[in-house]
């Protein structure tokens, strides 16, 4: 098996181990960027040298240190957003074409203390604000699915390196879903974790009151290892929460030899969930989330999942959040609003793209910003300062953090009946390029599942639980159920997620995947004349 | 509002208000998609807010304070590298007070008009 091919668990056991150097890892991954890139776009920088230079340390401090390290020789991508000391981080924007940061941003120290690879930094709308990469000042990233499609956003580069197996795991950020929504798309387990679960510091804002860093994994104790190396306190960071960080993976138990071994599988059992198992689980499906335009087999697919769940002995519940259809219009006033403040700083003065030839300061900064910002940019700029001009404050921006208090409260009522609560995560499968970018509305719908958990500042959790055909081809695409918890409860969403995930047994989705590649016929698998997991 | 019950935008101001020199050509369409995007979120003046408490952060928040203790910092080499244009320890911008002119904030006369 090839290293691209191996879980994050698998790399760090065999290189903590000494049965592979860090370097050896590394190539192998540089081998499979040099073979996907030129097809699926992901990577905005690869940082080859840097790469097996860091390798190379992390090798020196295995040998001398004799230690074990969570993630040693794991290649991780990064969202473009999170700043990586001497490697470009430009945040998908051409306003900060070039930008070297000077220092690291707190999760990538943290990846680094554990002895993972910075492999590159992932392409993204541009700031983050998106939904399919084709914000992206640079190129849109394809979906390994079908490159005709888009890999979702705003951190699809890292889902699609991901899928493509380019990096073992990834991170992105979540504002609205866009870790969710890229995971949908592309097969993959996302997090997007507590507010103030993870450390912004050195992240770029977009906005303070919602941004979150998540994590993406092809299963779920890779996402869970990841999300337990990135989660705690940092002073750095004042609304970083100062509480305990558990073992998330540690909590799943079968998965100590790369998960996948069929522990669980297909019994009935709770053996999968850990500890406390699904028995007795009190699961609420609020119906408001199967109103938003959900396409049938998606719908299928996730009541297939909650099927699941009460087979295992869960109690499964419709319930109703009333105020879940205000989340969009809630959103798209209160994250303009902290962007249109948080974006000032890009003015051509400390960093950054600065217009030439303007003769005074004020003409540079309005040069710089015109130059330098895309068109959503701007749109979000400009929606945001005029919520909050004078005059319009009270009717926007006060009336949204009204009605964000409301949807909180939904929130607050479901959790006092429900451990978790089931949704989709997307409406659909993944869009076709161009097939929603003249349509702004439509694009803003695509977080409709996701923009209430960043509003309510809860975990929630992307997992994939079926393969749809579409254009009564020979395609299939992945479709995923989202599971949302109470403040702090992301071991939740672990454990009854890894339960999901081992009684669903989807084929292929552990393993690296490109339409292209033939071990990754899923037709095949999908029809049953195969079975390849 | 017009006569529709739209919000109408004023673009240009609201461009100089976001220090975006936009072209005349782009000034149109972005009125349009952002008046759509106005009617849009007026879905919440549906709503009685009457007596709700804004809800500012996400989580409850308490201001913290560090020690106040010196500790290492970025250099100014560092912190200044990727300055677009710089004089030994100044980042260097183009004139903002104009010959003959009275001093200026730099706030264009309408540092007032936003929160």
């Amino acid at each position: 098996m090839r290293p691209n091919e191996m879980s994050a668990r698998q790399i760090a056991r065999v290189v903590n181990r000494g049965e592979m150097s860090p370097t050896e890892i590394v190539g192998d991954f540089l081998k499979k960027i040099a073979e996907t890139e030129p097809e699926y776009h992901a990577y905005i920088t690869v940082t080859q040298e840097d790469a097996l230079r860091q390798a190379a340390e992390v090798a020196d401090r295995l040998v001398k240190g004799g230690e074990k390290l969570p993630l040693a020789g794991v290649p991780v991508a990064v969202k473009d957003n999170i700043c990586t000391k001497g490697v470009q981080t430009t945040c998908g924007s051409k306003i900060l074409a070039g930008f070297v940061p000077p220092y690291d941003a707190t999760v990538v120290a943290k990846l680094r203390e554990a002895g993972a690879i910075i492999i590159g930094k992932t392409n993204m709308d541009e700031f983050a604000m998106g939904s399919s990469t084709e914000n992206s000042g640079y190129f849109t990233s394809r979906n390994p699915y079908d490159p005709a499609r888009v890999p979702g956003g705003s951190s699809g580069g890292s889902a699609v390196a991901v899928r493509c197996g380019s990096a073992a795991v990834g991170l992105g950020t979540e504002t609205g879903g866009s870790v969710r929504q890229p995971a949908a798309f592309c097969g993959l387990v996302g997090l997007k974790p507590t507010y103030g679960r993870v450390s912004r510091y050195g992240v770029a804002a977009f906005a303070s009151s919602l941004d979150q860093v998540g994590t993406f994994g092809r299963d779920i104790a890779d996402c869970a290892l990841l999300s337990s190396v990135i989660s705690g306190y940092d002073a750095n960071d004042s609304t970083a929460l100062d509480a305990p960080v558990p073992l998330y993976h540690e909590l799943l138990s079968g998965t100590e030899n790369g998960a996948g071994t069929g522990v669980g599988a297909g019994t009935g059992t709770v053996v999968g969930a850990g500890v406390d198992g699904i028995r007795g689980l009190r699961v609420g499906v609020p119906k408001e989330y199967f109103q938003t335009g959900v396409e049938p087999e998606v719908a299928a697919a996730v009541r297939h999942c909650l099927d699941i769940l009460s087979a295992m002995g869960a109690i499964v519940e419709e319930t109703t959040m009333p105020h879940t259809e205000y989340a969009l219009p809630v959103y798209y006033v209160i994250a303009p609003a902290e962007a249109s403040s948080n974006l000032a700083r890009y003015d051509g003065v400390r960093y950054g793209w600065r217009s030439g030839n303007s003769p005074n300061v004020m003409e540079m900064y309005c040069n710089t910003r015109d130059e330098g910002f895309g068109p959503e940019v701007k749109r979000r700029i400009m929606i945001g300062t005029y919520a909050l001009s004078s005059g319009y404050y009270e009717a926007y921006y006060l009336r949204a953090m009204k009605v964000r208090r409301l949807i909180r409260d939904d929130f607050d009522a479901a959790f006092k009946r429900y451990d978790v609560l089931v949704t989709p995560t997307t409406t659909a499968p993944a869009f076709k390029i161009g097939e929603l970018s003249e349509d702004l509305l439509a694009m803003y719908r695509s977080d409709i599942c996701t923009a209430t958990a960043n509003l309510a500042g809860i975990p929630a959790l992307s997992m994939p639980c079926k393969f749809v055909k579409v254009g009564g081809g020979r395609q299939y695409l992945p479709v995923s159920v989202q599971l949302m918890a109470n403040v702090l409860r992301e071991d939740l969403l672990f454990r009854v997620g890894y339960a999901l995930q081992e009684e669903l047994a989807l084929p292929g989705l552990k393993q690296p995947y490109t339409h292209l590649q033939p071990q990754g016929d899923l037709y095949t698998q999908l029809e049953g004349r195969g079975d390849r997991r | 509002m017009g006569a529709d019950g739209r919000s109408q935008v004023d673009i240009g101001h609201l461009a100089t208000l976001a220090r975006l020199n936009l072209k005349p050509e782009e000034c149109a369409k972005f009125q349009e998609q952002i008046e759509d995007i106005l009617a849009y979120v007026d879905k919440l003046s549906q709503l009685n807010v009457d007596g709700v408490e804004p809800m500012t952060t996400a989580l409850p928040m308490i201001n913290v304070f560090r020690d106040d203790t010196p500790h290492e910092t970025l250099s100014r080499d560092e912190a200044m590298r990727n300055a677009p244009d710089k004089e030994g320890a100044f980042f260097k911008v183009p004139r903002i007070i104009q010959d003959g002119e009275a001093p200026d904030d730099g706030e264009g006369g309408d540092s007032n008009a936003s929160k």
